[in-house]
């Protein structure tokens, strides 16, 4: 297909007005005796139409913009024009009935599944209609004609519509983008992708075959709702597309760079070590590549498994590597932080401890030194002395702290917080504001971790189960912790028996920090008002 | 009397060594706390000794001393450090430092440095110069391309993490430039990423010394 033709639907819609509207003109010349009423009349609407696809062609071919305006408009013109074919044509035989086909499928490609039906049901009305309106006499309408017209243009209604609800619609939604949502420091990152690519398929058992490097392989297998380990694992090639098994016959598909299927047969990609040990037998297999580290899923009782699961294999397949890319840049993230914190300790002792002792060692050298000239050491002796009761209390208090984990200063927090909210807001796609009440406080490594979860959480949550288009976070210092509240202007959430029931997701952490948390509504909005202690209370 | 400029940020060490060079023929001129204001200094005191530690805020003391290299003269160079990395040493030699004394060392190792140095000598502590000795022998044998100044440079950028535009800027050449040479670095060393250049980067720096 020409390069001017991909990705154009907008392009493909006019050119195949115009040609139709060629191929008219020609059917009402060649038989207008034999099937026209009113030839005269027939024929100059079809020029006129033909004059109006070439416009609409020439307008929209190099122009998103007129072609997104101009679309609506065309579409009536075409259904008024189906109209009158019916209309002025004869019943028997009637050679513009599949003019309805085209209406339909550009509807279908161009605005999914509402629009196509409300075609389909419109097309359908003036079918009838202009089969019963008295108008001219040489009209006659046979009943089996009718029901013959009818019939198609109900098939092929239904079958349109069903391609208008699945063309474009993502595999990876509800309970698949719940999982592969944003990863989290502690989500298991190969059983949420094994659960995700489940869900998408609905599949009720998977295997997840996985190896981070050539020494290091895993396999999962979910059963019944329960993921286990299962050793040894295998790990095969990963096959460079998804494909279908069936390993009793030996038979596997695959759809090649051009979108063809392909036989071959499933062992290379299988391996007969991974059939017995996880019990496979026939669904299809997704694999997952990522720089760190590739394996491959093999998903199995899915209802109604057809050809099509090879084009949602080969989403759930982009949506899972992705996946636990990201979630290993985030661990690599806080692997980076730990270093940079014990760099930093490093850095202390030795600005602190090593070069206090070094200056000790040469103050005592400067003593021996002065004992051998007969000077008075007293003073130098109580000076060394007062410096070492200071470096002794410095130290304790920077032991102090060592113990009470790294700490960073609000400010930093309240900077890190900034820029995930930016990036919540264009993942949401909800405005997604962040406000910080000045203080002067250090706060431990872990409530910057908890902090910034909270805040995934919390966005995460006000879109998708309140809906929300606004979210604000605002971060403030007390005496003895930090408190963050998040206010939505989304739906009220459900009310339990004690209120407002609350996002669970939060209220864990909350209560794993030692902290406290209150939801109240009011004005058309929710708050969230979290407290986290700086030191955790027992709990 | 040796007019001494201190340069060390730390002012225990700084008012322990005021002590110490008490009642000697060595007399601190002046105190500098970071690399900018050892510079600035220089200009001011003429000192005849730079004792100079290697980690200070604003750069660190080596930039000093491949800055009076580079410019020609100045005073002698004894460094006075806690900790210096296998490159450092050995680049010490190619930028005609005088004297070294660790932190950790007997204190008096500093008097008898301060003593060679002044006399015209050279003095390396004892632990440093045998790690010297061990660099050139684990070194020594193996034949690698020698890298010119502008390359270590490079290499120094990249284990600090920089970007290539930030390098380029570093550097004052285009990012295409810095792209040209990296590609000559990593045919020289024989790396194939710029991590793995990162993470080598003493190794190579130090061979590359050991060559001069």
């Amino acid at each position: 297909m020409g390069r001017g033709l991909q990705l154009a639907s907008g392009r493909v819609i006019a050119l195949g007005r115009l040609l139709l509207a060629i191929l008219f003109v020609a059917i009402v010349w060649s038989k207008a005796d034999h099937v026209v009423i009113a030839p005269i009349r027939s024929s100059a609407l079809l020029i006129a139409y033909g004059a109006f696809a070439l416009l609409v062609a020439l307008a929209t071919w190099k122009s998103w913009w007129l072609d997104a305006r101009l679309a609506g408009p065309a579409h009536a013109i075409d259904i008024a024009l189906f109209t009158a074919l019916v209309y002025f044509t004869e019943g028997d035989n009637n050679p513009f009935l599949t003019f309805s086909v085209f209406i339909l499928l550009s509807a279908a490609f161009r605005w999914g599944w509402r629009a196509t039906t409300l075609s389909a049901i419109l097309l359908a009305l003036l079918f009838v209609l202009s089969a019963v309106l008295p108008g001219i006499p040489a009209v006659k309408l046979q009943f089996s004609d009718f029901a013959s017209g009818a019939g198609q243009l109900l098939i092929l209604s239904v079958i349109l519509i069903w391609f208008g609800v699945n063309q474009w619609r993502s595999a990876i939604r509800g309970e698949a983008a719940d999982l592969l949502a944003e990863p989290s420091a502690d989500s298991l990152p190969l059983e949420n992708g094994l659960r995700a690519a489940m869900a998408a398929v609905r599949a009720s058992r998977g295997a997840f075959v996985w190896a981070s490097n050539p020494r290091k392989s895993i396999a999962l297998l979910a059963e019944d709702g329960a993921i286990t380990e299962v050793k040894p694992a295998v790990v095969p090639v990963p096959a460079p597309q998804p494909f279908l098994y069936d390993l009793r016959e030996a038979r596997a598909l695959m759809r090649d760079t051009d979108g063809n299927l392909r036989e071959f047969d499933p062992a290379e990609h299988v391996r007969s070590e991974n059939a017995s040990a996880l019990v496979l037998s026939d669904g299809l297999a997704i694999p997952v590549v990522t720089d760190r580290g590739q394996g491959q899923m093999f998903l199995e009782e899915i209802r109604g498994l057809s050809t099509d699961h090879l084009l949602v294999g080969a989403e759930v397949s982009a949506a899972v590597a992705s996946y636990i890319q990201r979630r290993a840049l985030m661990k690599a993230a806080e692997e980076n932080a730990e270093s940079r914190s014990r760099l930093a300790i490093a850095r202390d002792l030795h600005d602190s401890v090593v070069q206090f002792l070094a200056g000790a060692a040469f103050r005592l050298e400067a003593m021996k030194r002065s004992q051998a000239s007969g000077r008075e050491l007293t003073p130098e002796l109580d000076e060394l002395k007062e410096l070492m009761l200071q470096e002794q209390s410095e130290l304790r208090s920077f032991i102090t702290a060592l113990r009470s984990g790294s700490q960073i200063e609000l400010a930093e927090l309240a900077k890190d917080l900034q820029a995930l909210a930016n990036r919540l807001a264009r993942q949401w796609h909800v405005q997604c504001s962040f406000s910080l009440e000045e203080k002067e406080l250090m706060v431990p490594a872990r409530l910057h971790l908890d902090a910034q979860q909270l805040v995934r959480e919390a966005v995460a949550n006000a879109v998708r189960h309140a809906g929300a288009k606004n979210v604000s976070i605002r971060l403030a210092g007390e005496e003895d912790g930090v408190t963050l509240d998040f206010i939505n202007d989304g739906a009220t959430y459900a009310k339990g028996p004690e209120g407002d029931r609350v996002p669970r997701s939060i209220k864990e952490r909350v209560e794993a920090a030692g902290g406290d948390m209150e939801i109240s509504r009011g004005m058309g909005v929710t708050r969230i008002s979290v407290s986290l202690p700086l030191t955790r209370r027992a709990a | 009397m040796t007019r001494i400029l201190l340069a060390d940020d730390h002012p225990m060490i700084r008012t322990a060594i005021e002590v110490l060079l008490r009642d000697t023929n060595y007399e601190i001129a002046a105190t500098a706390g970071s690399a900018a204001e050892t510079l600035a200094k220089l200009d001011d005191v003429k000192p005849e000794i730079l004792l100079l530690d290697l980690s200070m805020p604003g750069g660190s003391g080596m930039e000093v001393a491949r800055k009076l290299h580079s410019n020609g003269g100045g005073p002698h160079i004894v460094i006075l450090t806690a900790a210096i990395d296998d490159a450092s040493l050995l680049e010490t030699g190619t930028l005609g430092v005088k004297g070294m004394v660790l932190k950790n060392s007997d204190p008096a190792y500093l008097l008898e440095c301060l003593d060679r140095v002044r006399s015209g000598g050279t003095w390396i502590d004892p632990e440093l110069s045998a790690r010297a000795q061990e660099l050139s022998e684990t070194y020594g044998e193996r034949q690698r391309p020698s890298l010119a100044p502008r390359e270590r440079q490079l290499i120094r950028f990249v284990r600090q993490g920089l970007r290539n535009r930030e390098i380029a800027k570093e550097l004052g050449v285009t990012e295409g430039t810095v792209k040209v040479y990296l590609h000559t670095v990593f045919e020289k060393l024989g790396v194939s990423s710029r991590t793995e250049l990162a993470i080598r980067a003493d190794e190579f720096l130090a061979e590359s010394y050991l060559k001069k």
